[in-house]
């Protein structure tokens, strides 16, 4: 492993996870690790179980065998609540907004969990100087905002519940070159402007490549390669696709 | 304060509410004031059932017997102890709260959709049972009579102002709760249950909260409606009660704050006046809610929306 990584704190690390749909195995002894305010893209081809490893780090699907450690502390079998409470934000896909509440409600929705209830104000005053576009549109209702700023809102969601580290699920699904450089572009601002650890799942290689420090694959459930993201190019990784 | 700011939705409800607060001073028929009663209570019942149904998309149909279960604990209290109706209205909402959550709030948590409204229909189908095997403190099918007033020496016009007072309160609570952290975690839990857990939103606590809201809120509308009219029976559980209440929920907007309201509004006074028509007033009741129904799916507020973009298309055209 590299220097840089040898001092770093690790903040989640995650140890020969299985988890299943019904008889189906979908994660097979997955295995990574992040380090504390890095961000780490996991690549893989459609259906090997990329969001699944998502939910069951949030908790909202389980796993069968395996460790999950957030902070040095097994969260494996933690409710979903707890997870958000410790400091984990998970943005899913697509369809991931409340459609007929307002901009500034999808975001106080996000501030729910007890430990991010008191600080409200101060998160959105953040999550506003992050994303000044976001505080014009406050009073819209979340439908009405094209892809890309609804892709910015959920984001800004996972934010203000006080998380340490974001999970986020495929960010650039559905959207147009120009917005998805919008979106990134706010993930950038992410990693510069705060220590929070970023965790992408991502399907197409480009701009997630660009903006991760380190790379890892998945397929058939399994994590089969770890890479620091400047040791490794998009066709190698698509390759390995197939 | 620009010209602009000003909506006439917001002058509207200034105006009805101004109405209402000085219609005993200038016109003051007490058989119009009972049917202005009449309409605080159901619009709070409906608006109860709003925020069970609608924002938490919870199908409980038994929120009548959540309202008999309150007027009848405070009647009952009352008239045996001679307690105080004031509190013997808040202990009657206790009591509602207490026996709807455990009877049906808890085992909500394990059932959904059809099932929760099943459980809670047989909930409030079980209480004429009740109440006729305990003929000697309930009065049974013939009801309980001689609930003293809230007061010696009560008149229509302190009942008109008693109730409109509770009525603006008790909507003033249901909009905070819609509005703050709890009623947007019911929204969030009625549009994707899975989702909102991600956010941290604690399904089983806020069921139970919700449950717990409108059971005792629903359970005091019922005290002050019993201490006003002097008495209850079981016709109120019956089903031309739950289908009108119901009605005004269907009409006004399910999911929208002030919907149920002008449902009561329609509903009540088109009750009264329908009267008039005889046998074809349940027909003519139906008729108006079919029309609505059909033209305008949302409700009444759906209507207004579509008034607003009206209005909005007017002046932009003006602008330019």
């Amino acid at each position: 492993m590299n220097d840089k990584y040898a001092t770093a704190t690790t903040a989640l690390d995650i140890q020969k996870v299985d988890s299943f749909y019904g008889e189906l195995q979908v994660l097979r002894k997955a295995s990574l690790k992040l380090h504390e305010g890095e961000v780490v893209a996991l690549f893989g081809p459609n259906g090997h179980g990329k969001s699944t490893l998502l939910k069951v780090i949030s908790g909202i699907h389980p796993a069968v065998s395996g460790s999950i450690k957030y902070m040095g502390a097994e969260i494996a079998k933690t409710s979903s609540q707890k997870i958000v409470e410790l400091g984990i934000a998970y943005i899913p896909e697509a369809r991931n907004l409340f459609p007929d509440m307002t901009v500034l409600e999808n975001l106080r929705l996000g501030a729910y969990n007890r430990r991010a209830r008191g600080m409200v104000g101060e998160n959105l005053e953040y999550v506003f100087a992050l994303f000044p576009h976001l505080e014009e549109r406050k009073d819209q209702i979340a439908i009405t905002l094209s892809g890309g700023e609804s892709r910015m809102l959920a984001v800004s969601r996972g934010l203000m519940s006080g998380a340490s580290l974001l999970l986020i699920d495929e960010p650039s699904i559905g959207l147009s070159p120009i917005t998805k450089k919008t979106v990134f572009g706010a993930i950038e601002k992410i990693k510069n402007e705060t220590d929070i650890t970023v965790l992408i799942v991502e399907q197409e290689v480009d701009n997630a490549l660009k903006l991760a420090e380190r790379v890892y694959l998945l397929k058939r459930g399994q994590v089969f390669l770890e890479k620091v993201a400047d040791e490794i190019s998009k066709a190698e990784i698509e390759k390995a696709y197939f | 304060m620009k010209l602009t700011d000003f909506n006439w939705k917001k002058i509207a409800i200034i105006l009805g509410l101004l109405f209402i607060a000085l219609y005993p001073v200038m016109h003051g028929d007490t058989y119009i004031m009972h049917i202005f009663i009449l309409f605080f209570v159901w619009a709070l019942v409906a608006s109860n059932w709003n925020l069970l149904m609608g924002y938490a998309g919870i199908f409980s149909l038994g929120n009548i017997g959540y309202f008999a279960i309150g007027g009848y604990i405070s009647g009952i209290l009352a008239k045996s102890f001679g307690w105080s109706p004031w509190i013997c209205i808040f202990l009657g909402g206790i009591g509602s709260m207490v026996s709807v959550t455990l009877f049906v709030g808890l085992p909500a948590l394990r059932l959904s959709g059809i099932y929760i409204a099943l459980l809670s229909l047989i909930f409030a189908d079980t209480l004429p049972t009740i109440l006729t095997q305990t003929r000697s403190v309930t009065g049974g099918a013939m009801g309980l009579h001689d609930i003293p007033p809230l007061f010696e020496g009560i008149t229509r016009i302190h009942s008109y102002y008693i109730n409109f007072v509770l009525f603006l309160v008790i909507l003033t609570i249901i909009y905070k709760i819609i509005h703050s952290s709890t009623g947007l975690a019911f929204v969030a839990l009625r549009d994707s249950k899975d989702f909102a857990k991600t956010l941290g939103v604690n399904e089983y606590k806020e069921k139970i909260k919700v449950f717990a809201y409108v059971s005792f809120l629903t359970g005091i509308t019922g005290g002050f409606y019993v201490h006003y009219l002097g008495d209850i029976s079981p016709t109120t559980l019956a089903i031309e009660p739950f289908l009108l209440a119901i009605a005004m929920m269907e009409m006004g907007g399910i999911g929208r704050f002030p919907g149920a309201v002008l449902g009561a509004v329609i509903i009540v006074f088109g009750n009264e006046f329908l009267r008039l028509a005889g046998t074809l007033r349940l027909a003519l009741l139906g008729a108006l809610i079919c029309a609505i129904i059909l033209f305008f799916p949302g409700g009444l507020m759906q209507f207004i929306d579509w008034i607003d973009s009206r209005i909005g298309r007017l002046k932009t055209s003006k602008a330019t």
